[in-house]
């Protein structure tokens, strides 16, 4: 019984507490692919989710992703799109899952625009 | 005297159970899906999935066997009816735990659950969304009402009406709430093998929220998939798949962040299962 009791409480904690209706939009503004440069809208992206492993010390995979030269290469040879997206034989970057649309979109606007500094 | 008294007790707790049940009592999970039967008070049971990635990767990645995805967990069976699990996948670096309750029936060939589970995405702040960042960004929940039914000696089929809420959806018309419907079935080969399949869809286009009223579930056009090859051994149960689903965690692969139904979007993945 007290088992009983114990999981009915988890059950009522894990579906009724924490539930909330947001959007991202809403939350944090529509995606702006606009106008897209590496300074304002890139560096922050690759800052935040891939310099972590692909930083300027001992590099994953020899690959460093630290500075607009870097990763105007990565774009260049088409890995960047290709890790990003899965496409093309590449492996999935990074690696706890893909971006969101928007910052997918970002990238992609900016390396059809020619890599605008 | 004390050996017949024993054996007359070892006699009486073994009852008859089908064999597609039985086999069900070897494994809490389909492939991904979990079934209606829970572990018996006092049981641990641990897992390891890996999901590889697509056929269509071709070659230079090995078909897919080149990158993958993992998850460990460990379920035990707190109560009579009561399961309690929790695992961590490397995918959406997503910790997850859940309560399973199986809900008492008259007849033997059917059997059911209520089944509740939070995921909470593990990821840095910045991948998942902007600032300011609220803890309820990362939660996730289902809840699912598993209902079974043995067909003679060998084949199970269940259905699984669920509920997804999704605490983040991604724009202002894109619905936080996901009724999904699927179902999974088994085919008892012998006492070793065993064929599955489970899919699963989210049930309308568009559903009702509390708040923000009717808003789009983003249904894919292509439901979840997968097919299954189960191997019992001794003590391990091997559970074998093809399946279109990346993410091993249900309020992720149920609402369509999967390939579609083309062989390249498959991809091979396997469950150990080991009980004591």
């Amino acid at each position: 019984m007290k088992s009983v009791i114990i999981a009915g409480a988890v059950l009522l904690l894990a579906s009724v507490t924490g539930c909330y209706y947001d959007n991202k939009q809403e939350l944090y503004g529509s995606c702006d692919s606009s106008n897209v440069t590496f300074a304002t809208t890139i560096e922050p992206i690759i800052n935040a989710n891939c310099v972590g492993c692909h930083g300027s010390s001992s590099p994953s995979a020899g690959i460093s992703l630290v500075g607009y030269d870097q990763v105007a290469l990565a774009a260049n040879n088409g890995r960047l799109v290709g890790t990003m997206n899965n496409t093309g034989g590449h492996m999935l970057m990074p690696p706890g899952g893909k971006l969101d649309n928007c910052k997918l979109n970002q990238v992609n606007k900016w390396i059809r625009n020619g890599l605008p500094k | 005297m004390a050996l017949l008294f024993s054996m007359s007790s070892f006699a009486l707790a073994t009852t008859y159970l089908p064999p597609a049940v039985s086999l069900e009592r070897k494994s809490l999970r389909i492939i991904n899906m979990h079934g209606t039967v829970g572990l018996p008070k006092g049981q641990w049971e641990m897992f390891i999935q890996h999901r590889f990635g697509t056929f269509g990767d071709g070659a230079y990645n090995w078909y897919g066997f080149d990158q993958s995805y993992m998850r460990i967990g460990l379920d035990y069976g707190l109560g009579k009816r009561i399961t309690t699990g929790a695992s961590r996948s490397s995918m959406n670096k997503i910790a997850d735990a859940y309560v399973k309750w199986e809900i008492p029936m008259k007849s033997k060939s059917w059997t059911a659950s209520w089944y509740s589970n939070v995921s909470i995405n593990t990821n840095h702040r910045a991948t998942i969304a902007g600032e300011p960042f609220y803890y309820s960004n990362r939660l996730r929940f289902i809840n699912t009402l598993n209902i079974s039914k043995n067909f003679g000696d060998r084949l199970l089929i269940g259905v699984t009406p669920s509920f997804i809420h999704i605490n983040l959806a991604n724009t202002t018309t894109s619905s936080n709430d996901i009724p999904v419907i699927g179902g999974y079935t088994r085919l008892k080969l012998s006492n070793r093998y065993a064929l599955t399949a489970e899919v699963q869809k989210p049930m309308s286009d568009q559903f009702y929220n509390v708040i923000g009223g009717y808003k789009n579930t983003n249904r894919p056009a292509s439901p979840y998939l997968g097919l299954g090859f189960e191997i019992f051994t001794a003590k391990h149960m091997f559970q074998l798949s093809v399946s279109n689903a990346q993410s091993m965690n249900e309020t992720y692969y149920m609402v369509g962040e999967n390939g579609g139904n083309a062989f390249k979007n498959f991809r091979f993945g396997f469950n150990i299962v080991r009980r004591w």
